[in-house]
């Protein structure tokens, strides 16, 4: 049975700007799909978990993974929810400024779904949030 | 100088006379020894004898034998002579082991009150004898210690020979540290013809004849001995020990060479060689003090690269972004001064970019590959005059060149950039011209803009320099440093040719290698 629920999305980002920037992109991309932020991984293991007071997000969702985050960064984010049997299935989009190679490397290594760099024109991520969307409506996901 | 010489023949004489007396020493030592020994056999003889007589006496007693007066008597004397046997073997013995330690320390060099101990022992001995029965032994044994006497206490015996070698000894070691006095004589005239090897010509002749008659005077053996000892300290001690420090210092060099820059120099030494672990202590200094700097800035680039493009792009975004949603409800003085700020911020940012691109150039890509020029300049120029404002063409076309490609590409970059910006018309031409030769690629970058006096030129090639308000052209101020940093990166060089204000235009010719295989041949001939 196909699942016509929209896709959620959860962006994990500590800048505000940038979570701003998002948002914003998926608006003017004209796409009505639910937003849930966390500001680190830890917040963001807490919303997928349901625990710590956050209200669980429930599937169908993606995430989009900054790297350089404090607390808890994008690695070791991936490396945690990875190693959960629950999660390591989620469909997780880098989305950072962080061209660096070794970044490159590590997260594909943790089966990133795609490394997307964000580029300041905002356009540019119009573009890239709507492939992002796209896609998902394209494929199956986890349940 | 003569006394130097007298001291010499004395100091020969002297040892002569003491291998003489060594010689004499060890003839009576032997004749001492062969006496000694046959007085030894003798006593041990009389001794079994005694012993036995002993023996067979106490054994009869022990069976409860009567033992006649007579027999006991002769039981009698013979204890008591044995008692006086063993006195005399022990001071026999005494003045043989004497006799040999003075032997074996006369070897070592060694004096010892050796004469007082030997009288005295002789003196035992004659006594111990007159104790003994009168027996032919005894005129024997009598025999042989007046002999033993003789060849110790006797006018040129043992003791006085001796004696004699004692003496000599002595003055030896004197004569000897008067001859170290003399030699340093000599060392101070040697020094002082060094000394002065750079002073008048005139010194150095009196100097070097008070040598050769010194070296005439301590006579040619000497002369020699002291010239193959240098030779021998030159060649096996110096020569050596340099060789192996030279060695301890390749090794030094290659650990810090592999950038162990904690590694310490092992050589030391106020020599030419110290000299050089000196400097290169120095050397290793600076060059982990470049590492450091060069970790510093490259982690400088990092932060440049991040922390300060992030906040950078969100404040350009949150006035665009006010722009868009409050346009209508913002007062005509808000939306420009936002606007201004979106331009500023934007002049930041690329400031901030080349910053960047700068700080790298160290780290460029330098890698050697071939490129088509003539599609490399078209691509520059639909990226930097995408609406063809500028006619942008390369002059004869060379097809395919083998270089440094990145770099190229980023100094051309640079110079079109600056042609376009600074032209003061909307359109113009924009000239590339190549040409090569001497194992170098030769471009000339030519504007028809309005050009850069003379007075200016040497000032376009500095960091942060612009000729105009950045408000009239946009400009960091590095591209140019940036292009002179490249170039000169890559062992080339870069120069700037306008003739303003009397004519237009401006020329950029720069070199940089040729890497194509035509060039290596030429080059190779």
């Amino acid at each position: 049975m196909i699942d016509f629920e929209p896709v959620k999305f959860l962006i994990v980002d500590d800048d505000e700007v940038s979570v701003i920037k998002i948002k914003r992109a998926i608006a003017k991309a004209k796409l009505g799909n639910p937003v849930r932020v966390a500001n680190d991984g830890i917040e963001a293991l807490e919303i997928l978990r349901g625990d710590g007071g956050q209200e669980k997000i429930t599937p169908p969702y993606i995430v989009t993974l900054d790297i350089n985050m404090p607390r808890m960064d994008g690695h070791e984010f991936l490396q945690e929810i990875r190693n959960d049997t629950r999660l390591k299935n989620v469909l997780v989009f880098v989305l950072t400024t962080s061209s660096n190679e070794a970044d490159i490397r590590a997260a594909y290594d943790r089966n990133v779904a795609g490394y997307i760099l964000k580029e300041n024109s905002e356009s540019d991520l119009i573009d890239k949030i709507n492939m992002i969307e796209n896609f998902s409506n394209l494929v199956v996901l986890p349940k | 100088m003569q006394r130097f010489v007298e001291i010499n023949e004395t100091l020969f004489e002297n040892q002569f006379a003491q291998r003489q007396t060594e010689q004499k020493i060890r003839e009576v030592a032997t004749h001492l020894m062969r006496a000694t020994t046959q007085f030894e056999d003798f006593i041990d003889k009389l001794l079994i004898r005694a012993t036995t007589i002993i023996l067979t006496n106490s054994s009869k007693i022990g069976a409860g034998q009567v033992i006649v007066p007579d027999e006991r008597n002769v039981f009698l004397i013979f204890a008591g002579e044995v008692e006086v046997l063993n006195s005399l073997k022990s001071d026999v013995i005494d003045i043989s082991n004497i006799v040999q330690s003075d032997l074996a320390d006369f070897e070592n060099s060694k004096s010892g009150g050796f004469a007082d101990k030997l009288r005295f022992r002789v003196r035992s001995i004659t006594q111990s004898l007159t104790l003994l029965q009168q027996s032919e032994t005894r005129s024997e044994l009598a025999k042989l210690a007046t002999q033993i006497n003789e060849s110790l206490t006797a006018p040129a015996g043992y003791i006085d020979l001796q004696n004699e070698a004692q003496k000599a000894k002595r003055d030896f070691d004197e004569l000897k540290g008067d001859q170290a006095v003399a030699v340093n004589d000599i060392d101070a005239k040697v020094e002082q013809i060094v000394f002065e090897a750079t002073g008048s010509f005139e010194t150095d002749i009196i100097l070097a004849a008070d040598l050769t008659r010194i070296i005439m005077g301590i006579g040619i053996s000497t002369s020699l001995f002291v010239l193959s000892a240098i030779f021998l300290l030159d060649r096996n001690v110096v020569r050596n020990q340099i060789s192996r420090r030279f060695t301890t210092m390749t090794e030094d060099i290659l650990t810090i060479s592999k950038g162990d820059y904690s590694h310490s120099i092992r050589v030391h030494g106020r020599d030419e060689l110290g000299d050089i672990a000196h400097a290169l202590d120095v050397f290793k200094n600076q060059a982990a003090e470049l590492e450091r700097s060069n970790a510093e800035l490259e982690r400088f680039a990092y932060v440049a690269a991040h922390d300060l493009r992030s906040p950078l792009d969100a404040i350009q975004d949150l006035a665009r972004w006010t722009l868009e949603d409050e346009r209508d409800s913002l007062s005509a003085s808000c939306i420009e001064n936002l606007e201004l700020l979106i331009k500023r911020s934007s002049r930041l940012s690329a400031l901030q970019a080349d910053l960047l691109t700068y700080a790298q150039v160290g780290e460029m890509d330098t890698s050697v590959k071939p490129l088509f020029l003539k599609d490399e300049i078209e691509k520059i120029s639909d990226m930097l005059d995408p609406e063809s404002h500028y006619h942008i063409t390369l002059e004869n076309d060379p097809g395919e060149i083998v270089t440094y490609n990145l770099p190229l590409r980023q100094i051309l970059i640079n110079l079109i950039t600056n042609a376009i910006k600074h032209h003061d018309r909307s359109s113009g031409r924009i000239t590339v011209k190549f040409s090569r030769g001497g194992g170098q690629l030769k471009f000339v970058v030519e504007d028809d803009g309005p050009g850069i006096e003379p007075r200016f030129q040497g000032q376009i090639f500095e960091l942060f320099k612009t000729l105009q308000s950045r408000d009239r052209v946009e400009g960091s101020g590095l591209g140019l440093a940036l292009v002179t940093k490249v170039v000169e990166r890559l062992g080339g060089k870069i120069l700037v040719q306008s003739d303003a204000p009397q004519e237009r235009g401006t020329r950029f010719v720069f070199e940089i290698t040729d890497f194509s295989e035509e060039s290596e041949v030429s080059r190779a001939a």
